[in-house]
């Protein structure tokens, strides 16, 4: 309503909520994953050698993937103690400052998260680990969870100024 | 005046800690403090295993890694795992040595990662330790749980007829003592580092692997600095590589002996039993060839090793 | 002067809302930028954190306890717990406190046992005439053993940057929890008896009891299961919490049978979500961390301490006041991050065993939990009674009273801690 171009942000918005979804099960499955591994090594004395990484990599993967989301959300850690003391126009002005920052940062992780995944792509990098997956596999988490963040950030800017909440989180576990 | 930023995982304490100090002060003495060595301890910026990929995309200048760390770039650094291929002190030395065939490949393959190895800092073997009773042969080994470090050590203790858990070096002495898993590997220093010898009542003297650490810089940042300064840095590293290689059979020795006087029984192989773990370690030979191909084969050849 | 600017713009950017791990993550970045050094580290270090095996423990205790929370086992428990001692002097006080502690065994979050237990326990004890600011104390306080009895994230995030055994911490957890709850409930008792104004409950039947604690077993086997693992090495954290959460998706669908599939989904999607929170938090003070050890800060920090600070006795004095103050505006893992890789290599300098040290960083936390103006289980309770913070807070007082006293007892008995992990 009243922003520039709805139907695109709103793609973006549902696209990190389907990704937030993944992340979540892949979490899920590394419960799966680690609970077959320990009744195969307790029980059996055959523990295998893919759960382990495996479930690192939906780890990494899932935390990456909810990221976007969580945004949307307002589902940061933050600490609201001082803003909150502050009139709402000030909120807002507190609120769009930290989107910048996280704008920022976030495109520079996802710029240099992509060379790191780049250069082991290119090289052939391997873990080296029981299973030898490709480095890349894990590297490639990060530009991909932070560039839709940051895109997701400039959403939230834009959206700002006609959003009912200021904050970008609460101080929550 | 050019940094050189230096990552350790272990604290300056250790004896990799102590060499770096002395490659520090070598430097800064030789080039006058052209250069200055910062060491970064106890993985402060960087754990082992990310120090590969530190040091070769330039985020820092330096640092110390497991050579194990570049299996994922360079199977072939594995070799130093292949079971009792460096069971004895000459074997590791000329292996090691400037120029010799092992050495040069390795570096070679570690160069294509941004790397280049200034030096090697020497380890120690791996031995096995265990409570109430020695791991003798295979047999030993059979059905139980064995914590290993790596893919190669834990193709050998599968080899063997046991099950490899990886378990981290915090969680060793728990896990030993809780019997999460009932045989523990290790660095024969480590035992002495963590009072293993409160957990595990017996070592046994495999050296079945031998562990090697490796000072590595970026090469770019190696290519920028005078032939002047590079020629500084490289008589430094050769004071501080030779210095830990003489100074790791004394460290050693002094572990067994700390571990003695803490009511830890020492068990060494003898040679039948020694023939029985070499003669179920070829799956661990033929997974290395598989994984090293043609430049594997020109190393275990070199040793006049593997491949049966 | 440098650390003055750092920590002052590191402040600044969290108090005006820049969430905690862009606030530390960002300044980190920005250090690194401004110092010369390779920005490359950022991204780096948001990986290789996320690899480690141990902090797979994190959304995999979430789920065990989202699951056994959706499934009502907050309710179960405290019924359960009623049922037996519902009828002591402060019955329903010393049934709260212990359905804490049952429920800190299940879950590794403090807000999540203030906010489970509370729910049931606040109106219950309104009810039966209990004082106000002391039932909000209570759970409040209750509430914080979330972290200290195990399982427990902030253990697992302090075990994950020091490098520290977390099977050590969660077993260095069991004696200062037992000691707390002890506590707790003996104030309880007193308070009941000094003050009185409440209506008893009528003491349960037998039956009433074992219909109560047909419900509650499950969950509590379940605790036991999990601590008895890691205690005889059965298991690793990791791996207990997989097993966990296993056993309470069995034990809400065939025990319980109060799980339907949008509740678990509900319990799956909040546990990704509160993950993906703690960790990018945990990656961010890493950023950070590297880059003041890049400036050197915490070598600097750590020799102005053992050059100004004489002995031990004076160094914890000093550091629980800075925590105190600190832990008013902080909340738990950002205090544990920001400040355990400055005070460890002093503390450890003065001969404090890094297990200790991390257990007691954990009570300096939980006080931080129950402090204004920002203690999240302040929030809890008095969201969840519908309370003012300024009552939730006069409650509090005399429960932070008790937790110092705990501080006290553990600095002079270290095996209050340690005794459980090394030496039984
Ligand atoms: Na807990
Ligand atoms: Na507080």
């Amino acid at each position: 309503m009243g922003c520039p171009r709805p139907c695109n942000m709103s793609v973006i918005s549902r696209i990190s909520r389907a990704l937030c979804a993944i992340g979540a099960v892949l979490m899920a499955a590394t419960g799966a994953m680690l609970t077959y591994e320990v009744i195969a090594r307790y029980f059996f004395i055959k523990p295998t050698i893919w759960a382990a990484e495996l479930s690192q990599l939906c780890l990494i993967w899932g935390c990456f993937l909810a990221l976007p989301h969580l945004l949307v959300l307002r589902r940061h850690i933050t600490v609201n103690a001082v803003t909150n003391l502050l009139p709402e126009r000030a909120q807002k002005v507190c609120a769009a400052f930290a989107l910048v920052a996280i704008i920022v940062f976030s495109s520079i992780v996802a710029f240099y998260g992509w060379h790191i995944f780049y250069d082991s792509f290119s090289r052939g990098r391997t873990t080296g680990s029981l299973l030898n997956l490709p480095v890349w596999i894990a590297e490639l988490s990060v530009p991909v969870g932070f560039g839709m963040l940051a895109l997701q950030g400039l959403v939230e800017l834009i959206r700002l100024p006609g959003a009912g909440t200021t904050s970008l989180g609460a101080t929550h576990e | 005046q050019e940094k050189m930023r230096i990552s350790l995982q272990l604290p300056l304490t250790s004896h990799l800690g102590e060499n770096l100090v002395l490659f520090e002060k070598e430097v800064e003495e030789r080039t006058g403090g052209a250069i200055d060595v910062e060491i970064y301890d106890s993985a402060t910026l960087y754990k082992d295993k990310e120090v590969p990929a530190a040091v070769g995309s330039g985020a820092i200048e330096a640092g110390v890694a497991s050579l194990t760390r570049y299996v994922g770039d360079a199977p072939v650094v594995d070799v130093f795992y292949m079971p009792f291929l460096f069971n004895t002190e000459e074997k590791v030395r000329a292996a090691v040595a400037e120029g010799s065939p092992v050495r040069t490949v390795l570096e070679e393959e570690i160069a294509k990662t941004g790397g280049q190895v200034l030096y090697w800092q020497a380890y120690g073997g791996a031995i096995l330790l265990s409570q109430g009773g020695p791991i003798r042969t295979p047999e030993d080994m059979k059905g139980k749980k064995a914590r290993v470090f790596g893919k190669t050590l834990g193709d050998f203790v599968t080899a063997a007829g046991g099950a490899p858990t990886l378990i981290s070096g915090s969680e060793q002495y728990l896990a030993y003592q809780r019997g999460t898993v009932d045989v523990g590997m290790t660095g024969v220093s480590g035992v002495k580092s963590r009072k293993l010898w409160e957990v595990m009542d017996t070592i046994t003297k495999t050296n079945h692997a031998n562990i090697e650490f490796v000072v590595v810089v970026n090469s770019d940042w190696w290519a920028g600095l005078s032939p002047e300064l590079q020629g500084h840095i490289k008589a430094a590293a050769q004071v501080a590589q030779d210095d830990v290689r003489d100074r790791m059979s004394g460290i050693e020795a002094a572990a067994y002996k700390a571990a003695e006087e803490n009511g830890m029984t020492i068990v060494e192989l003898s040679d039948a039993e020694l023939s029985a773990w070499q003669e179920v370690a070829q799956p661990v030979y033929d997974a290395y060839l598989e994984a090293t191909g043609e430049a594997g084969q020109k190393i275990l050849d070199a040793l006049g090793a593997g491949g049966s | 002067m440098t650390i003055l600017l750092i920590l002052g713009s590191l402040f600044g950017l969290l108090l005006v809302g820049v969430p905690v791990a862009f606030a530390l993550g960002g300044m980190g970045l920005g250090m690194l930028l401004l110092g010369g050094f390779s920005p490359l580290m950022a991204p780096q270090s948001l990986l290789s954190t996320l690899d480690g095996f141990i902090l797979l423990a994190v959304p995999l205790f979430l789920l065990m306890s989202n699951l056994l929370l959706k499934g009502g086992v907050g309710r179960d428990l405290f019924s359960a717990v009623q049922a037996w001692v519902g009828h002591w002097p402060g019955g329903l006080a010393v049934a709260t406190i212990l359905s804490c502690a049952l429920f800190a065994a299940i879950s590794g979050s403090s807000v999540a046992t203030a906010a489970t237990i509370g729910t049931v326990a606040i109106p219950e004890m309104i009810n039966r005439g209990y004082e106000k600011r002391f039932v909000y104390g209570l759970l409040a306080a209750g509430g914080t053993l979330g972290i200290l009895i195990p399982p427990s994230i902030p253990m697992i995030v302090y075990g994950f940057v020091t490098e520290q055994s977390v099977i050590a911490l969660f077993l260095a957890g069991i004696g200062p929890g037992a000691v707390l709850v002890t506590l707790f409930v003996l104030f309880a008792m007193l308070h009941a008896r000094l003050w009185g104004g409440y209506t008893p409950v009528p003491k349960a039947s037998m039956r009433e009891r074992a219909t109560a604690s047909k419900r509650a077993l499950p969950s509590v086997a379940l605790a036991a299961l999990v601590i008895l693992g890691l205690y005889s090495g059965a298991f690793t954290p990791t791996e207990a919490a997989a097993i966990g959460f296993a056993a309470a998706l069995l034990i809400t669908v065939f025990w319980l049978r109060t799980m339907t599939w949008a509740k678990f989904w509900e319990a799956v999607r909040e546990s990704a979500i509160t993950t993906a929170a703690i960790l990018l938090i945990v990656a961010g003070a890493k950023i950070f961390g590297k880059a003041i050890a890049l400036y050197r800060i915490p070598q600097d920090i750590s020799a102005f301490l053992a050059q100004t600070i004489d002995g031990p006795i004076m160094f914890i004095l000093v550091v629980s006041v800075v925590l105190l103050l600190m832990g008013l505006v902080f909340e738990a893992l950002s205090m544990i991050l920001i400040m355990t890789p400055v005070l460890l290599p002093a503390a450890m300098g003065l001969g404090f065993d890094p297990i200790w040290f991390g257990i007691y960083m954990v009570i300096m936390v939980e006080c931080a939990l129950i402090t204004p103006p920002v203690g999240l289980n302040l929030y809890v309770i008095q969201s969840v009674a519908r309370a003012t913070l300024a009552d939730v807070a006069r409650g509090v007082w005399p429960f932070l009273m008790l937790m110092l006293f705990t501080v006290g007892i553990l600095y002079l008995v270290p095996d209050l801690a340690l005794y459980i992990p090394f030496k039984w």
